[in-house]
């Protein structure tokens, strides 16, 4: 009796529909311009767009007057020296930070203040520079967990098992099973996260942004503190991401070596302007990105360059 | 001559009521772990739950309806919690929200007296405090029952953590929260379920703790009970909850029975905080809580 009512209580708790504040104007501006999206139908549009992005903080432009387009199923890479903007564009685009001006396109839905909370439900996932796994849960938890913004059952139906609540707990454990088999986790499946190697860590935080099956992939510095090799693998496991999901990827990296071999096109920031857009072959021969970027940092990224 | 059976007898009568101190004490980790409040108005939760049922009880109510009442307004009470108590605080220092749930234990008990009166009530739960033998050992039937329901509470909620989802929610939560707002959890809710439970495990300790002792104001200081077996077990282990209860309890019987003789007696009241104190010295996580590492 207890256990029925306790899960009576709980599972109305979970019906009470989320009171956001912030976002009830976002919705209704995205509510606007879908209905502007069904009147006039346009040729696909690109999965991800930034235009005429401007930010400032206090004194200092972070960002100026950035246009970007990142066409659906296209791995883009977007590099520059320490400071040039790029996690401040990867923090517009997540609606972290608000930009003074420009909108942020995802397909169809353009926003001037990205709705963060909405962000898993229009397709968008990430990963982060410094990781943020589940360090004392499973892979296997932590994958399910990329799951977790998807309408969920009742706590009553969890408990009790109702045929839906079992459908869609079989139906998400299976997309974390499938997840973890593409990505060559299964060996380390039941393991807790926190206890495996930094670039594993990686594998599985590409993973759980993978479960969901999102339309567009920001990854944050994937390849930083990865050894060599994991590199190599971790970048075949991107570019398989695009190829079997059909993900679009943007992804923010310094390592110029893996970033010319990975991308399809480039985007280099230099005190936040965009300063080049186009092929990996195109970028490194611009004099411009030569000069402020790849030709004085490093002497062997001068080498790729030339 | 040592006497092996009275050992065994004190010892057993102390785990069983070193159950009720986990009992209590539960209901701080759960919070605690998800949320970093340390609550201090569990105690005043348990004597809310056990006033109310109590109050129902005697207007007549049915003994399965006034439970179901009084789980239904702890349920209210921990949504209510979250609602007016945690959100408008988030974010603000540890000891800022552990003043605002000592407020709240204020505020809970002056609502349940000034809704149920102050005088005692007896609780009677239907099981009588009356001891059996078990191979020459006498035990509690009352204590073997609360054990029990203690044990299968714990039982219930090890389940729910390990095969739900919302209990992975839980734990994701509890293990890092600025991942789970990553993957877009809402804290919130997920907070609010979790005052839910330790709403529910406060009823559970209020009967129990109601039935041994009466239903009274001082009820709610059963929270300082749960103290030592907090920093025994550590504040954010669900096992240490459980095994610092047992070791309180075992703890404060022997050393009452075999050491308090040699202080004039009563030294039960005091013996657990000099065995926290004794262990925070040496472990000042406790022997369960995890180990804070910072990284610079």
């Amino acid at each position: 009796m207890t256990a029925i009512a306790t899960g009576a209580g709980a599972f109305r708790l979970e019906e009470i529909p989320p009171r956001r504040y912030a976002d009830t104007s976002a919705g209704r501006r995205q509510g606007a311009l879908e209905g502007d999206a069904e009147r006039t139908v346009r040729p696909v549009r690109p999965a991800l767009g930034l235009s005429n992005i401007s930010l400032t903080f206090g004194g200092v432009a972070a960002l100026r007057e950035v246009d970007l387009e990142v066409a659906q199923g296209e791995i883009l890479a977007v590099i520059g020296p320490n400071g040039a903007g790029k996690s401040s564009l990867l923090n517009i685009v997540t609606g972290l930070y608000r930009p003074d001006r420009g909108e942020v396109w995802f397909g169809e839905h353009s926003f001037r203040e990205v709705p963060t909370s909405k962000l898993a439900a229009l397709g968008v996932a990430r990963t982060f520079q410094n990781l943020a796994l589940f360090k004392g849960l499973s892979v296997f938890d932590n994958v399910l967990m990329g799951l977790a913004h998807r309408v969920r059952t009742g706590l009553l139906r969890q408990i009790v098992g109702s045929p839906l609540a079992r459908r869609i707990e079989a139906e998400n454990r299976a997309a974390a099973e499938d997840v973890i088999g593409f990505l060559h986790l299964t060996e380390v499946r039941d393991r807790l996260a926190g206890t495996l190697p930094y670039g594993v860590q990686k594998r599985v935080e590409l993973a759980r942004a993978l479960v969901a099956r999102p339309k567009l992939l920001l990854l944050d510095e994937p390849f930083a503190g990865v050894t060599l090799t994991e590199k190599r693998e971790l970048s075949q496991h991107v570019r398989n991401a695009r190829d079997s999901f059909g993900a679009t990827i943007v992804l923010i990296e310094h390592d110029i070596g893996i970033v010319m071999g990975l991308s399809d096109r480039v985007a280099v920031l230099d005190y936040g302007r965009k300063i080049a857009d186009g092929t990996p072959d195109q970028v490194s021969a611009d004099r411009a990105v030569i000069d402020a970027y790849l030709g004085v940092t490093h002497e062997d990224e001068t080498e790729l360059a030339i | 001559m040592f006497d092996y059976q009275f050992f065994l007898e004190v010892l057993i009568g102390g785990l069983l009521s070193g159950v009720m101190y986990s009992l209590v004490a539960i209901g701080f980790v759960l919070i605690y772990k998800t949320s970093g409040v340390l609550n201090f108005a569990q105690g005043a939760m348990l004597l809310f739950a056990a006033l109310t049922f109590v109050s129902l009880v005697e207007r007549g109510a049915p003994f399965v309806a006034a439970l179901a009442a009084t789980l239904v307004i702890m349920i209210a009470l921990g949504i209510a919690t979250e609602r007016l108590v945690l959100r408008p605080l988030v974010n603000q220092p540890p000891i800022t929200l552990f003043m605002a749930t000592l407020g709240l234990s204020y505020v809970i008990e002056g609502a349940a007296q000034l809704l149920w009166g102050t005088q005692v009530h007896g609780l009677d739960i239907g099981i009588s405090d009356t001891p059996f033998e078990a191979s020459g050992v006498l035990i509690s039937r009352f204590d073997l029952f609360a054990a029990a329901v203690a044990g299968s509470l714990v039982a219930l909620f090890a389940l729910f953590f390990r095969y739900t989802r919302t209990g992975l929610s839980f734990r994701a939560v509890a293990d890092d929260q600025f991942a789970a707002l990553a993957v877009g959890l809402r804290l919130p809710r997920v907070w609010a379920a979790v005052w839910t439970v330790a709403g529910i495990v406060a009823l559970v300790g209020g009967l129990l703790w109601g039935a041994r002792l009466g239903v009274q104001f001082s009820l709610s200081l059963v929270v300082l009970k749960a103290l030592p077996v907090l920093v025994l077990g550590g504040f954010d282990s669900i096992t240490g909850a459980i095994i610092g209860g047992l070791l309180v309890g075992a703890i404060e019987k022997l050393a009452e029975v075999y050491v308090g003789p040699s202080f004039g007696g009563g030294i039960e009241a005091w013996a657990a905080y000099v065995a926290a104190l004794a262990l925070l010295l040496i472990r000042p996580s406790g022997l369960f809580g995890q180990k804070l590492v910072e990284r610079v």
